[in-house]
Parts: structure tokens; sequence; C-alpha cells
């Protein structure tokens, strides 16, 4: 008697908990998403860095030079980076809740190859900008 | 061994498994309150970085240009970025205790709302920073110039 009872309860118990890991599983997914946020902040704080320092800007003239085009790429990424991430958040939240989660390469392929693209440019500016030995990275 | 007997022992099995079965739901929680400590310190770590880049967006200078075009808008994006940090801060500290309070009773549900809210805070500030650079680069040069 005793042990149907305890069977059934257990039954109740499992139907209302599928997975014993579900609160750490979506904790996980919860910091999954805040890393790629943080990720985010970085690109579009390096854009802002990018436009502002001097380092991409032709000395001794009044314009901006192309650095802000570089500039925006980082932050457009990063503006993408946020959407995506949030829409990732949420399907994994649903895989998790009905048992369904797969990994996917896909996104972080993509973001390495964005990531990659960037640092190209970042490379080919760096060796585009005129006199660029003087007073390399100084914010002034 | 009689019926009594047998349903003693059965008892005490019984008693055993569950007395693990609480040990084990015990180490579950352990595990449960440690990442969500690790997913305050995640939320923390986002909120740091939005207000050291406020804090770099305002500090960093440019060219040096007349004193005269000196209403720039750089502050202003360091000081949203800035406050939206502090709003992480606050937000997520409650959401830590409410997640707590949630493990310890076993009713615990992932939030959405504030996910929302943070990826809509952040959009925005790609929007603003995209802006920002975009004025920078076809209006006047000034958007960039901070004190």
């Amino acid at each position: 008697m005793l042990l149907k009872l305890k069977s059934t309860k257990l039954n109740t118990e499992k139907t209302k908990r599928p997975n014993p890991s579900r609160v750490r599983d979506h904790l996980a997914n919860e910091r999954t998403y805040l890393a790629w946020m943080r990720t985010a902040i970085s690109l579009m704080g390096f854009g802002v860095v990018i436009v502002r320092l001097r380092t991409f800007h032709p000395p001794l003239l009044p314009t901006t030079g192309n650095g802000w085009k570089l500039g925006l790429l980082f932050s457009a990424v990063g503006l993408l980076t946020v959407l995506f991430s949030t829409k990732h958040y949420f399907g994994v939240r649903h895989d998790i809740d009905y048992d369904t989660y797969e990994p996917t390469d896909r996104w972080v392929i993509l973001f390495s190859l964005a990531i990659a693209i960037l640092g190209a440019g970042v490379i080919y500016y760096i060796f585009t900008v005129p006199s660029s030995s003087f007073g390399l990275m100084t914010p002034e | 061994m009689n019926i009594k007997e047998f349903d003693r022992v059965q008892l005490s099995t019984l008693m055993k498994v569950d007395d693990e079965k609480l040990k084990q739901q015990n180490l579950s929680r352990a595990i449960d309150r440690s990442a969500n400590e690790r997913t305050f310190l995640a939320w923390m770590r986002a909120a740091i970085a939005l207000m050291g880049f406020g804090v770099v967006i305002v500090r960093l200078r440019v060219v040096q240009l007349p004193v005269h075009h000196r209403h720039a808008i750089g502050w202003k994006l360091g000081l949203i970025f800035s406050l939206v940090g502090l709003a992480t801060v606050l937000i997520s500290t409650k959401h830590y205790f409410t997640v707590r309070h949630q493990i310890d009773s076993d009713t615990y549900e992932p939030p959405d709302g504030m996910v929302l809210f943070f990826s809509f805070a952040v959009g925005l500030l790609g929007i603003g920073v995209i802006y920002a650079i975009l004025a920078a680069a076809h209006g006047s040069v000034t958007v960039v110039i901070p004190d």
C-alpha cells in the first residue's frame, strides 16, 4: 500500500518536474544570454572607441576619415548580436521546458566569421592610416 | 516473517529511500542556489560593462577642435549607458532574491520580462551609438568631442 502511494506520488512529481536539472538549465541559459549581451556591449563600445581614437583619423585634418565606417560596422554587429541572442534565449528556454534542446553551431560559426572580418578591418585600418607611427593609440 | 514484520521492513527501507531522496534534493538545491548566484554575477558583469563603457565614451577625446564646439551628445550617450547599468544592478539584485525564494519553494519560472527589458535597453543603446557615429561622420565633427 505504502509502496503504491509512494509510486503515485513520484509519478505526479515526475509530471510536474520532468527534468530534475530544469532550474539549473534555465539559469545556465540566462548566463549564456548575458554573455552574448556582454559581447554585444563590448562591440558597441569598441565601435565608439574606434570613432573617437585618433589613430583612425588622418592627423591635422578636420575630417573624420574612414574610421567611422569601421566603428559603424562594429556597432551594427553588436546590435545584431543583441537581437539574435534574445531570440536564441527564448528558443532555448522553450527547448529546455520541452526537453528538446539541441546545441547549434550556426550562431557560433557566424559570429566568429563576423568578428574575424572586423579584426581584419582593424588591421587594415591600422596599416593604412597615414603616419601612424606618431602617437599610435593616443587618446590625447 | 509474518505480514506485520514484512510491513515494518518495507517501511524502514522506504524511509531510507526517503532519506536518500531528501539528501539528493538538498544537494540539487545547493547546486541550484550556486547556479543562481553565478547568474546574478553574470548580470553584475553585464552592468559593469555598461557602466564602464559609459565612462569610456565620456572620457575619450578624439581630435582637438575649437572650444565653441562643445555641445556634444557623447556625454549623454555615456550617461544613458551608466543609468542602464545602474538599473540592471537594482533589478538583478531583486531578481536574485526572488529566484532564491523560488528555488526554496520549488516554483521556479524562467524570466522573460527582465530579459526583454535588458535587450530592449541595449538595443536602443546600439541604435544611439549608430546614430552618433553617423552624425559624427556626416554632420559636424563636434558630436564626438567631449570635454
